[in-house]
């Protein structure tokens, strides 16, 4: 069952456009939508919860259609960057904000069930300029949780929170969301986050949506150049079908032949995209099934992340990810030979003019 | 310029400032003696000092009903294209000399005018010369205090706040209550005192639509005109001495023990 439909909404806020978002969320469902600052995410989540007006288009909620209704009569529950716990309540207030508001059974033991269950039970009395950023997170989901609502919109919730400590904190919001069978969009421009907390990932830029589908799908299948970055960094060329037989294309680079799998008809112009951790290293050609080998020259090996970045030249430039502990392993230096190789199946084709 | 030399020269010029408006006031205070207790022993003097106090507080309610739902317009911007002109025109009375706004209000409240006509032929009584006529010259002076105050306490909520508020299921007019209201409370507040302390001190239009019934500057000016200097001095020394003990118990009091937690 579809929790929200989002069908085809149009909004205009200043110079800014949403145009022709359709989303949907599944009973249950965590969508995450990546994009840079400025994509519109934000806007787009105050579109849906009403604060802002829909030019065209059509926004449901199982079934029945709210696009117009009031942003307190939607029933979708709205957790904010900068958490907004109201300054002059304490948490206790704070949490039983909306009970005033919506008739909610059992309030007490809600309450306690879930002061409880965040562990709040001695913050009760402190004024959220006495909480930390962690405990104030708690509070803001105990009081959006508490009246039950339909649909939760989580805008950035972690951006105040430090990188290190924010995949812990992105397994719990999880594990919460899961634990009430709440269907929730929730908005971020980190990809390691995105891949933590969503089922499912829509890419918006400029106010669009540019791709929806499982991480899997985005991320080894990115449907344009523009999506593919938002991923990290990638191998990405741009090239010519050459030859095509049994579903196997041969792509062209500046004269460096590519073996990819797809259906393109010949002479096409096509962007491929190699993920860099799908691309191996090796010393000598051994002979593997991968149908993609070449000679080349590591030109740097520098530190990314938790990785190292090996950039090697073979008439084009591929980059690769590799762990220290291989780079040990194998001696690899700047300025040595090499050989590196990956599957057909692991370079992803799409048309140039998409 | 050095630092130090600059706020040197900086501190040297508060110094001045301080000098100059606490010099005149503690001089004034030395009114306040065994010989002039009898002044304000006099029955016109009281009634002249409850007048300003008690019309000044009227006309400090009055601003406060009427100004804080404008001063929630402006700070949301509900104006759309007429906003900057609507916020000038509340802001007018400020720049206007106050005698020209009691000759202003006298076009329209006297016997003759057009709202003076009205009242005089419903209700049988003549505006002027009337505490209504005090409370509407210190209203048109003071209001511009409680809306401009209050205007920046509104602005200075974070517009999430409502938001989340909303989602939480409370309406615009719940919201307005349980978090605008309270979060703006100490700006509302200062509103509200700057207006009083204006309206107190009114004299200029105040004069013009109603001499009597006296108010306590109207009283002094009075007795400058026809006493002597050291009665109006001990007036006006005792009409300091109570509005600034209001004012400060109000500060302190009430402002920092109950709306400032």
């Amino acid at each position: 069952m579809e929790a929200l439909t989002l069908d085809s909404i149009c909004t205009k806020i200043g110079d800014f456009k949403i145009e022709k978002v359709s989303l949907s969320v599944k009973e249950g469902e965590i969508l995450v939508i990546l994009g840079d600052n400025g994509a519109g995410k934000t806007k787009l989540l105050e579109t849906i919860a009403g604060f802002e007006k829909l030019e065209s288009g059509k926004i449901f909620v199982y079934g029945k259609e709210i696009s117009h209704s009031s942003p307190f009569e939607r029933g979708i529950g709205f957790i904010s960057e900068t958490l907004s716990l109201f300054p002059h309540m304490n948490v206790r207030n704070n949490i039983l904000y909306g009970t005033k508001y919506k008739k909610i059974k059992n309030v007490r033991e809600k309450f306690m069930e879930l002061v409880e269950m965040f562990g709040l039970e001695s913050l009760l009395d402190r004024f959220p300029k006495m909480l930390s950023t962690g405990e104030k997170q708690k509070v803001a989901f105990a009081r959006a949780l508490i009246i039950d609502p339909e649909i939760i919109l989580l805008d950035e919730p972690t951006s105040a929170i430090s990188i290190r400590e924010r995949e812990r904190i992105d397994m719990e919001i999880r594990s919460i969301l899961k634990k009430f069978k709440k269907s929730s969009i929730f908005v971020t421009h980190d990809e390691n986050e995105a891949f933590i907390i969503g089922d499912k990932m829509a890419i918006m830029d400029n106010g669009k949506i540019l791709q929806t589908g499982s991480a899997e799908e985005i991320f080894y299948q990115p449907s344009s150049e523009k999506v593919a970055a938002f991923l990290g960094e990638t191998n990405t060329f741009t090239g010519l079908v050459v030859k095509r037989f049994n579903g196997t294309l041969v792509i062209d680079i500046s004269g460096i032949k590519i073996m990819a799998v797809g259906n393109f008809e010949m002479g096409t112009e096509v962007k491929i995209f190699i993920r860099p951790e799908n691309v191996l290293l090796m010393n000598e050609p051994y002979e593997t099934s991968a149908r993609n080998r070449f000679h080349g020259r590591i030109l740097k090996i520098v530190p990314r992340g938790l990785f190292m970045k090996v950039s090697i030249d073979i008439g084009i430039v591929v980059v690769a990810f590799l762990t220290r502990s291989t780079i040990k392993e194998m001696n690899l230096k700047s300025d040595m030979d090499i050989y590196i190789e990956f599957k057909a199946t692991s370079v992803h084709v799409v048309n140039a003019r998409n | 310029m050095k630092a130090r030399t600059l706020y040197t020269i900086f501190f040297v010029l508060a110094a001045l400032i301080m000098i100059f408006i606490l010099l005149p006031l503690v001089r004034l205070i030395f009114f306040i003696n065994p010989k002039t207790v009898s002044v304000i022993a006099e029955r016109s003097v009281l009634v002249s000092i409850w007048n300003s106090i008690s019309l000044s507080f009227l006309t400090a309610i009055i601003a406060l009903v009427f100004g804080v739902p404008m001063a929630f317009l402006l700070s949301k911007k509900r104006f759309g294209k007429l906003e900057s002109l609507v916020e000038t025109i509340v802001d007018v009375p400020l720049s206007i000399p106050h005698t020209v706004v009691g000759i202003a209000l006298l076009f329209v409240l006297g016997r003759r005018e057009i709202i003076g006509a009205f009242f005089y032929n419903a209700f049988g009584f003549q505006m002027t010369g009337t505490r209504l006529a005090i409370v509407l010259a210190m209203l048109f002076v003071s209001l511009p205090y409680t809306i401009d105050s209050a205007k920046e306490g509104f602005k200075k909520i974070s517009p999430s706040f409502e938001k989340v508020a909303a989602t939480l299921g409370a309406s615009p007019g719940s919201i307005f209550r349980t978090i605008h209201l309270p979060l703006a409370k100490s700006s509302i507040l200062s509103g509200f005192l700057l207006t009083w302390a204006r309206a107190i001190s009114e004299f200029g239009a105040v004069v013009i639509l109603a001499y009597y019934p006296l108010t306590a500057p109207v009283k002094i000016y009075q007795a400058f005109n026809e006493y002597n200097l050291s009665t109006s001095g001990a007036i006006a020394a005792y009409l300091l001495i109570i509005s600034l003990g209001i004012f400060l118990t109000f500060r302190f009091v009430a402002v920092d023990r109950i709306w400032k937690r």
